[in-house]
């Protein structure tokens, strides 16, 4: 007759394993829904106002302006939208355009108090035309966003348009020209017409 | 405490000593030097675990005149469990050695539970090859688990493998339960691994962005998987869909002062495809759960970064309703 040993093998050698292996499986259902739980948050920044944000900073780079413009700072205004102007100045305010620190410039209401290299507004119809008339002559790119219309805004040397879901932009060159702006060949390339 | 332990401990030894006795008295006719007196052997030493001797007695005769004896093989597959056991417990279960004791322990095992059930007089020995399988079956799992867990780059293959051995094991032993569910949720736990670990990356580091793509691919073909596997996954399909949907912001965010006009409108033309390329699984979610204001706020939020405003202000009505 045999004697069974096998039994008298260490508990933590045999069952203390088995039994986690139980204890584990059964709390596997538990774990894989606590697992769902720390889902993916949606990232809701705002990705028209940052691809909108980075246009501009191009615009600013690879544009020129007249001799008189290039003492003090580098300034663009923007009009009608907060988050792109607080997006602006937390991504590129510490930049330089040439030997000009970049500033922006937040307009309450649709009137250019203080000159600015670039304005943008988001503006349309009488707002839009105050905003470009308190622009005069001055060397000043103004950026509009007028997707529905027919044609650009009359007085904007860019609008930003929408061309299958990706945000475009296009070009009077004969207003750049008008308020003495040289406009970059990089610019001039991507410039879409519709 | 002590008292259950020991409990536990008698319990062990009381079922162990009926399998083995049972076993015994199966070889019990056996004549000296014949097959059954070598299994009758062998089970002497794997009772005292000494389980290279009962290895060494029995191994060389499975391919020959055991190898058509269920007892011979659960002996051998026992014993290897036994290894397995002091392996795993000196090192890890997953160590090279445990594992390569484990792998051998379940094919003997198996042979042994098929050998019993088409034997002349079969389920003599089932029920002990079963318990012996169940058990490796669950170290199988158990190994799953912590590997998505202690998750590192490049594991999911590793943690797969547990899994599917141990859903290979169960079809053995329990032909009728159904493992899908259990494959979906590790398939959505793996793609929220390898999500943190795309979430903590460092992005000034060339090698990071490689991985970064590596870790971000991982994540949406875990959750395409577990879309595959069930269809009616409401969380796969929204979680697929944020995962793409903030792929794309995280590309947008990436733009500085160092990113070139070419750059710009390239890194757009990726973001915009991502974006149309979580619409698809958010609104299948939608779909299956049109007042999820969650899928309703993303619906919104896609919508808009696509500049679909009027789509995007309809799901924001949407959503206004069911905040009321």
């Amino acid at each position: 007759m045999h004697k069974v040993e096998i039994g008298n093998r260490p508990l933590n050698n045999s069952v203390w394993v088995f039994l986690a292996g139980i204890a584990i499986v059964a709390g596997l259902g538990l774990a894989w829904i606590q697992g769902d739980q720390g889902g993916p948050k949606l990232d809701s920044a705002d990705t028209i106002a940052i691809t909108k944000a980075s246009f501009l900073f191009q615009f600013a780079r690879s544009n020129d302006w007249p001799q008189e413009t290039k003492e003090g700072n580098f300034k663009i205004g923007i009009h009608g939208n907060r988050i792109l102007f607080d997006f602006l100045v937390e991504k590129y305010s510490s930049q330089s355009i040439g030997s000009q620190m970049l500033e922006m410039v937040w307009y309450e209401d649709a009137e250019m108090t203080e000159f600015t290299h670039i304005l943008y507004t988001e503006s349309e119809g009488d707002d839009l035309a105050d905003l470009i008339k308190s622009t005069g002559n001055q060397p000043v790119m103004v950026v509009t966003s007028v997707n529905g219309a027919l044609q650009m805004p009359k007085g904007a040397v860019m609008n930003f348009l929408i061309q299958s879901s990706k945000i475009r932009y296009e070009l009077d060159m004969d207003n750049a020209v008008l308020r003495g702006l040289i406009v970059g060949n990089r610019i001039l390339s991507w410039a879409v017409t519709r | 405490m002590g008292c259950n332990t020991m409990n536990i401990h008698i319990l062990n030894r009381g079922m162990l000593f009926l399998g083995l006795t049972l076993l015994i008295s199966l070889v019990a006719i056996a004549q000296p030097g014949s097959t059954a007196n070598l299994i009758d052997e062998a089970i002497s030493f794997a009772e005292d675990g000494a389980y290279d001797n009962a290895l060494s007695m029995i191994e060389p005769h499975l391919e020959n005149e055991a190898k058509h004896d269920a007892r011979a093989w659960y002996v051998a597959g026992y014993s290897h469990k036994g290894r397995y056991k002091d392996s795993a417990f000196l090192n890890a279960s997953t160590s090279k050695k445990a594992n390569t004791e484990r792998s051998i322990a379940v094919i003997q095992l198996m042979t042994a539970y098929e050998l019993d059930k088409n034997s002349a007089f079969p389920g003599g020995i089932s029920e002990m090859v079963e318990e012996a399988l169940d058990y490796l079956a669950k170290t199988y799992m158990n190994d799953a688990v912590k590997g998505v867990h202690g998750f590192q780059m490049g594991m999911d293959g590793e943690v797969m493998t547990y899994f599917r051995a141990f859903v290979k094991i169960k079809n053995v032993i329990s032909p009728d339960d159904d493992w899908v569910r259990e494959e979906v949720e590790l398939e959505k736990n793996l793609a929220k691994a390898n999500r943190i670990l795309l979430e903590s990356i460092d992005l000034n580091n060339a090698t990071s962005l490689q991985n970064q793509e590596a870790l971000f691919e991982k994540v949406v073909s875990h959750y395409l998987r577990a879309i595959e596997l069930d269809g009616r996954d409401y969380t796969a399909r929204y979680n697929l869909a944020i995962n793409l949907y903030n792929r794309g912001v995280s590309e947008l965010k990436s733009i500085d002062h160092t990113t070139s006009m070419f750059e710009l409108m390239e890194i757009q033309d990726i973001c915009v495809l991502l974006f149309q390329e979580a619409l698809d699984p958010m609104l299948a979610a939608h779909n299956m759960e049109r007042n999820r204001m969650e899928t309703l706020k993303g619906l919104m939020t896609i919508y808009r970064a696509l500049s679909q405003n009027e789509e995007s202000e309809k799901y924001k009505s949407l959503l206004e309703e069911a905040i009321k």
